[in-house]
């Protein structure tokens, strides 16, 4: 991966350490939010109990919130003790917590910046943070615009001593809520910070199994050849959640399921199963192949919507055997709300590699199981030497990539069962990380953090993916907008989504694979 | 993820011969699938062969117990060997025992297998034709050298020709100089079709080390003071047996910098308390290393530079905190100091941790050359 060294070092050649990142200031916006504390400060404290921070990192948390320097101290080290995963000592969290601040103010107001600046000053002064400075915003997406501002304002929005400190910005999703407000949100950002200061943040990108696709794909000989048209019959890609929508009604009747996972997780996830081997494993090449992904996928035909896209909403069911409501019981949901908690899509990537390959995706709350896959499906072998018989019983050879839970990767194939007659029988190949490597992986917000604070934007959404995502999906939005409850199929909770999306399948003699 | 290791079933020591070693290790599986003795599904897991040789009993049985520990992390399957031929009496026997981590609920339970093997007299010609057909095909094989200098018998020539690295420590050499030159003339050698990769544990040691000043050299102004470095002195603490290594580590890392900084050797001489004073040039500038013995810290480093952009860089450890700190002064910067933490020190872990790289570790060969033509030197 790249990373920021200034000047060739020749003492850095064949090191096999990351390069720890410079010491620098992190500024959460909304830092009394449950971002904070459930992720950020977490995924910190575990960088820096495995050596991979700088020896000093400064966080000040910035918020409306009223809390002292001490308060928040204790906030967070709470935060730490409930989110880590591992038992953790006092003094060690008191350790990592000693340069943690917190400025209470309105940051919708310019005149909250000048304490900001000051403290930054007064930072850098004792050496804590060297005039790098990394903006985490943590708020709500309509705040983005104003804070921007007003970092600019403040003279904090570049670097303080260009070629020698770095300043960056980090953005979380949702990118927008359409193409166009998406558009109104990058050019605001981009208004005072250029696109390499931008990290856009989508933690599914820094899952070690969403990683570990391109290094199945681009470090294997075996499955580059066969990863095309010619061999793989079809693509389906499933992100399920067994759980509903956690209390966040108010949210996700403005969001919906299209915009809350399929704009960003799912999309990237297609991006980099069907994007052609980048020239390096670097920021630039990497997001200009997943780009080029996007600008191949075939826009949606509204006039013949059924065939490519299934909506749906749950009813009551059964999770996890407790009863659950449905989502128009829920609190803060309309009891008319035609708002979208499972979708399913048809994907056509029109380019030499994928024409004719379908790729379905469907994603969905209050489904069977928690379960992130992508299933490739390979064509039949052309011609069947074993008879009749064997001629439609026999299965297609499957790839199946595990993204959560228990990350793996499983091959299906054909074997012949012992027998003195011609009997076969699908068999299974499996990789599990658990069992091959005996180490946790990092979470993917401290993959992301690290990344960041190294300037290595490669697992970072850059501003067209995010407009040609919504270029595809906003047509769609406004159609079911328009349609209300017409075309809403509904699915019990509990269940593995409407009937309407094994239809969509159906149709091309296909069927969703059991997970 | 586990955090325990368990033993699940051990074997009496009897004589054996691969028939029954393969007998033995299927008898295993087979009662660890039926969950008599840990009640959960068992899975095998292997992602490389672990072999390691020793040459006396106290050392296997060390080993023994390190396995367990390492392949929590890097599930393998270990062959443990120990040779004997001084020995007077005939001897060759083998146990078997399954590693396993205790799952936690909804895990499977992960096993490894480990193969102890024990030769005397002149059964330890035999121990290959029991070593090799135990290896897994198409995964790493590593060997953990359990000795001191690096000189494989005859013996292990053929073992060695399917091993991918060898796993040394060259804290463990007794003389120095005389274990990094021969160790220099090890790397070299091909075996069967090719050469081995090696790596040191007493260089991964140091993996924090060259962060630390490769970090302290980052900016613009300190890399230019690298090509102007003019003395360096590097003191090994060797007053405590927690600090066995330390010299041959000073060692590494001076010729570590003058690899990386192109210094040729040019002379050497002794200083009154055992150390060296080994002279470089640098593109026709003198470069002084002191290597001296010194009562304290485990390791410590101060380079010293000339010309306009002068700096003082000092390095040093801080057991109570684990950490490393260098204390970095150049011309047209504010001093500053960064820490590095002192990473793996657990032989467990740095073994853990070089399995991980199965290629050949070029700058470590680079430098074991450069130190076999410094300590090569009269003096």
């Amino acid at each position: 991966m790249a990373t920021t060294a200034v000047v060739p070092n020749p003492l850095r050649e064949g090191m096999r350490m990351r390069k720890t990142p410079d010491p620098c200031a992190i500024v959460i916006f909304g830092a009394s939010g449950d971002l904070t504390a459930r992720k950020l400060v977490p995924a910190l404290f575990s960088l820096d109990r495995g050596g991979m921070l700088p020896p000093t990192v400064a966080v000040i948390g910035c918020a409306k919130t009223p809390y002292s320097h001490e308060k928040f101290r204790e906030a967070m080290a709470a935060a730490i003790h409930k989110y880590s995963p591992e038992t953790v000592e006092d003094a060690a969290v008191t350790d990592f917590l000693r340069h943690f601040y917190y400025l209470t103010d309105n940051f919708s107001d310019v005149k909250a910046y000048k304490q900001l600046t000051d403290l930054l000053e007064k930072l850098d002064k004792e050496g804590v943070a060297q005039g790098n400075r990394l903006f985490y915003m943590a708020t709500p997406p309509s705040q983005f615009p104003v804070i921007v501002s007003h970092l600019n304002s403040a003279g904090l929005a570049k670097p303080k001593d260009p070629g020698k400190t770095w300043t960056r910005i980090v953005v979380e999703k949702p990118f927008g809520r359409d193409l166009t407000s998406a558009r109104q949100l990058n050019s605001a950002v981009l208004s005072v910070f250029s696109e390499d200061q931008v990290y856009r943040i989508d933690h599914y990108l820094g899952k070690e199994t969403v990683q570990n696709l391109l290094v199945l794909r681009f470090a294997n000989g075996i499955f580059e050849p066969i990863w095309n048209r010619r061999y793989i019959d079809h693509v389906e890609i499933t992100v399920a959640e067994d759980i509903g929508i956690e209390g966040r009604g108010g949210y996700y009747e403005e969001a919906g399921l299209l915009r809350d996972m399929i704009q960003n997780h799912v999309m990237s996830v297609l991006s980099l199963v069907a994007m052609e081997p980048p020239a390096s494993f670097e920021a630039t090449q990497v997001r200009d192949e997943k780009a080029k992904v996007l600008r191949a996928i075939r826009p949606f035909d509204l006039d013949r919507l059924s065939e490519f896209a299934v909506r749906g909403q749950y009813l009551q069911g059964w999770v996890k055997g407790q009863s659950v409501p449905a989502y128009r019981a829920e609190p803060k949901v309309s009891p008319t709300s035609t708002t979208e908690t499972y979708a399913a899509l048809k994907f056509s990537v029109d380019n030499w590699r994928w024409a004719g390959v379908p790729f379905y995706v469907r994603s969905g709350k209050r489904l069977a199981k928690h379960i992130s896959e992508i299933v490739i499906e390979f064509r039949r072998v052309p011609h069947m030497v074993f008879g009749k018989t064997w001629r439609d019983s026999v299965e297609p050879n499957i790839m199946s990539v595990r993204i959560q839970p228990n990350e793996g990767i499983s091959v299906k194939f054909n074997a012949k069962f012992p027998a003195t007659t011609m009997q076969i029988r699908p068999v299974k190949m499996e990789f599990r990380y658990a069992d091959s490597f005996g180490v946790e992986a990092p979470g993917a917000y401290e993959t992301l953090l690290l990344d960041c604070m190294l300037g290595d934007q490669t697992l970072f959404t850059r501003e067209d993916a995010v407009e040609m995502a919504w270029e595809l999906l906003t047509p769609l939005l406004e159609r079911w907008q328009q349609d209300g409850a017409g075309g809403l199929a509904f699915y019990e909770a509990g269940t593995w989504g409407p009937a309407e999306a094994d239809a969509l399948l159906a149709r091309d003699g296909r069927h969703w694979h059991r997970l | 993820m586990a955090s325990e290791n368990l033993s699940l079933t051990a074997g009496e020591l009897r004589i054996a011969n691969v028939a029954n070693l393969e007998a033995e290790l299927s008898a295993l599986w087979q009662s660890a699938a039926e969950g008599t003795e840990t009640r959960q599904p068992v899975t095998r897991a292997s992602v490389l062969t672990l072999l390691a040789y020793s040459e006396s009993e106290q050392a296997g049985a060390e080993t023994l117990k390190l396995i367990g520990e390492i392949t929590h992390e890097s599930p393998c399957r270990a062959v443990v060997m120990v040779a004997d031929r001084a020995a007077s009496q005939a001897q060759l026997r083998a146990s078997v025992f399954a590693r396993c981590r205790i799952p936690t609920p909804g895990e499977r339970q992960v096993c490894c297998e480990v193969i102890s093997l024990y030769a005397s007299g002149p059964p330890v010609e035999g121990l290959k034709s029991l070593v090799i057909p135990l290896i897994i095909p198409e995964l790493p094989v590593y060997l953990w050298w359990r000795g001191s200098d690096f000189a494989p018998p005859a013996y292990l020539a053929d073992i060695l020709r399917v091993t991918d690295r060898v796993l040394v420590d060259s804290s463990a050499f007794p003389d120095v100089e005389h274990g990094f030159t021969a160790l220099a003339q090890q790397l070299n050698r091909v075996w069967g079709a090719r050469r081995l990769a090696f790596s040191d544990l007493n260089w991964t040691r140091l993996t924090p080390w060259r962060e630390l000043l490769a970090q302290c050299f980052e900016f613009p102004e300190a890399v230019s003071c690298l090509h102007q470095i003019s003395k360096v002195r590097i003191e090994w603490g060797e007053d405590a047996s927690t600090r066995r290594g330390a010299k041959a580590a000073a060692w590494l890392l001076a010729a570590w910098l003058a690899n990386r900084l192109n210094w040729q050797p040019k002379k050497a001489a002794q200083t009154k308390t055992g150390g060296r004073v080994l002279t470089f040039d640098c593109n026709g500038q003198p470069v002084e290393v002191i290597l001296e013995p010194a009562v304290g810290e485990r390791l410590s480093v101060s380079i010293e530079t000339r010309g306009p952009a002068a700096g003082v860089f000092r390095f040093m450890e801080n057991p109570a905190a684990a950490e490393l700190t260098g204390h970095c002064a150049v011309v047209g910067r504010p001093p500053f100091v960064r820490r590095m933490p002192l990473g793996a020190t657990k032989i467990s872990q740095v073994i853990s941790h070089e399995l991980h790289f199965p290629s050949r570790d070029l700058i470590y060969e680079q430098v074991i050359d450069t130190l076999a033509r410094v300590v090569a030197l009269p003096y």
